[in-house]
């Protein structure tokens, strides 16, 4: 299943893009994949966000989703740095 | 009312936009572009949002100060893009029948948006260095330095 992950400030800047689609893998067809394996698969994706990627924020459908949360493809997923506004 | 914006902020039209008889208060609070941040020179500041959850995040920001605070009218405004020094990045406007819950819920909305909204701030230095500014990183970065000295 592939799912796109949209990337925002430093993470989009070391990706090189706004979105990557990050093929998550390691599952059987039952289960759906969480944000812990979308983690692993957008480091595999993008190898050079290693070195931010233990600080990296995910949202689901504009909600920050931990890495146990469910997702599918229809889901609106971003991952992100921890929030800088104000 | 909830406003994410590539225009200048008109923090005039903000404060009368709360304003109303039943409040006894008017509470403004503005982020303005700083020079010198620990003593290093900012040229110009880029925010940039995520604007769909950013959107969502500052209406529930709305609607968590409704529930805590006693208030009557909300306006939160932040702006993305390039800033220049003294340019106003966020406006949040606050009245309440009484000056307390207008202060209170004027810096919880500034504190809690800093915490929770997805905006980013990059800074552009005189120097020509360029960095995204994100809370946690820096201290990651500042330990790190700390062990190696």
């Amino acid at each position: 299943m592939k799912i796109s992950v949209l990337l925002f400030a430093a993470a989009r800047e070391i990706a090189g893009c706004e979105s990557l689609a990050v093929e998550v893998s390691g599952i059987t067809t039952n289960d759906a994949p969480t944000i812990g394996d979308l983690r692993a698969g957008l480091l595999h994706a993008e190898p050079r966000l290693a070195g931010i990627s233990r600080s990296l924020l995910w949202a689901v459908n504009n909600e920050y989703a931990n890495d146990s949360r469910l997702v599918s493809e229809s889901d609106s997923v971003a991952c992100f740095p921890p929030v800088s506004g104000g | 009312m909830i406003e994410l914006t590539e225009q200048p902020i008109d923090f005039n039209a903000i404060t009368e936009s709360v304003q109303s008889n039943a409040a006894g208060a008017v509470v403004l609070f503005l982020g303005t572009v700083r020079e010198f941040t620990k003593g290093v020179q900012t040229d110009w500041l880029e925010y940039q949002a995520y604007p769909e959850m950013a959107t969502a995040s500052m209406s529930k920001l709305e609607q968590e100060c409704r529930d805590t605070f006693t208030v009557t009218e909300i306006v939160i405004s932040h702006r993305i893009g390039a800033l220049q020094l003294g340019d106003i990045s966020v406006a949040i406007a606050v009245s309440a029948p009484h000056r307390t819950q207008a202060f209170d819920a004027g810096r919880w909305l500034i504190d809690t948006l800093k915490e929770r909204v997805p905006i980013w701030k990059k800074e552009h230095f005189s120097d020509g260095r360029e960095e995204w500014q994100h809370p946690v990183i820096s201290q990651q970065q500042q330990q790190q330095q700390q062990q190696q000295q």
